[in-house]
């Protein structure tokens, strides 16, 4: 069952993809035949936020137990919680990907 | 060298695939109430309520807290144990969640005679532990557990391994009918149990 959120995303999300793919084609001439390389080089990008979050998590997790098991002292778990390792791991994933490229 | 390379773009495909499906088919909530312990309310010799977050600087109890507070209270009131033990992680201030949760329940009605408060405890099996220690000589053997639905694997086993046996009476129990964003964060808070749980078996806590 899709609910009215789902609809309302996937059709919004969808124009725009059409208008923009439109604009770009028609007024920026841009390459039909490097899309598929734009979206090869975003999925790069996704996967290097999710290596990047993954390590960042790591660590921290890491530190966190590091700490508990040398020092006796209570240092949660739940600080991994915060969406703010997620914000800055997309950030060093996608510069280290553009990084990347702009290198080759 | 070059297939070090292709992982970024190989992973990236799974994340989307993996986003996708969980935030617009019932993956998320079909995963959740996989690894999810049944409800079992039945009579107990206490009903033990686990800590729910940090308490705000006004003196409010976070939402999760608030739920397993009053479904605490609920069963006390619908006599399935003598006593309600309120758990809370802050140590024993005015402003501990143990005891703003046992003023909530005087105030709904628990008599303060059958109001046990539990403070300090840090983590789950921390919890599991001094329950058993402020319990056990009281002669509590059955308890009826209230935590979130996600975490209530992990607590009931907890709470076995130290010798309670235990009834589970989850809150939040995981929906079928949600919107995207609330999967994927019911995607997000299974993940994060089934890590926990990983960690416990590690640490020998399970």
């Amino acid at each position: 069952m899709i609910g009215h959120a789902a609809l309302l995303i996937v059709g919004v999300v969808g124009l725009t993809s059409v208008g923009s793919y439109l604009v770009a084609v028609r007024w920026m001439g841009l390459s039909t035949r490097r899309l598929g390389a734009a979206v090869r080089a975003a999925l790069h990008c996704v996967g290097m936020m999710t290596i990047f979050c993954a390590l960042n998590l790591g660590v921290g997790a890491a530190l966190i137990v590091g700490t508990r098991l040398l020092t006796g002292r209570f240092v949660s778990l739940y600080l991994l919680e915060d969406g703010t390792w997620w914000a800055l791991s997309a950030l060093q994933g996608l510069t280290w990907s553009i990084w990347r490229r702009v290198n080759d | 060298m070059r297939a070090l390379d292709r992982l970024p773009e190989l992973l990236g495909v799974a994340v989307v695939v993996v986003f996708v499906v969980c935030a617009f088919t019932p993956a998320a909530t079909i995963v959740a109430a996989s690894i999810g312990v049944p409800t079992r309310i039945a009579p107990a010799d206490a009903i033990v309520v686990l800590a729910g977050g940090r308490v705000s600087s006004q003196g409010a109890l976070s939402d999760s807290s608030s739920r397993r507070a009053l479904h605490g209270i609920e069963l006390y009131r619908e006599g399935f144990a003598p006593m309600l033990v309120l758990s809370g992680s802050d140590a024993d201030l005015a402003h501990a969640e143990s005891r703003i949760r046992a003023a909530l329940a005087r105030r709904c009605g628990v008599p303060p005679e059958a109001i046990v408060t539990l403070t300090g405890a840090s983590t789950t099996a921390d919890e599991a532990a001094r329950t058993r220690s402020l319990l056990w000589d009281r002669g509590v053997r059955r308890v009826l557990l209230v935590t979130d639905a996600d975490h209530m694997a992990r607590a009931a086993a907890v709470f076995t391994r130290v010798g309670f046996t235990v009834f589970a009476a989850p809150v939040n129990e995981p929906e079928w009918n949600l919107e995207p964003q609330s999967r994927v964060a019911l995607l997000h808070r299974t993940l994060r149990e089934a890590a926990a749980m990983a960690y416990y078996y590690t640490a020998g806590y399970l």
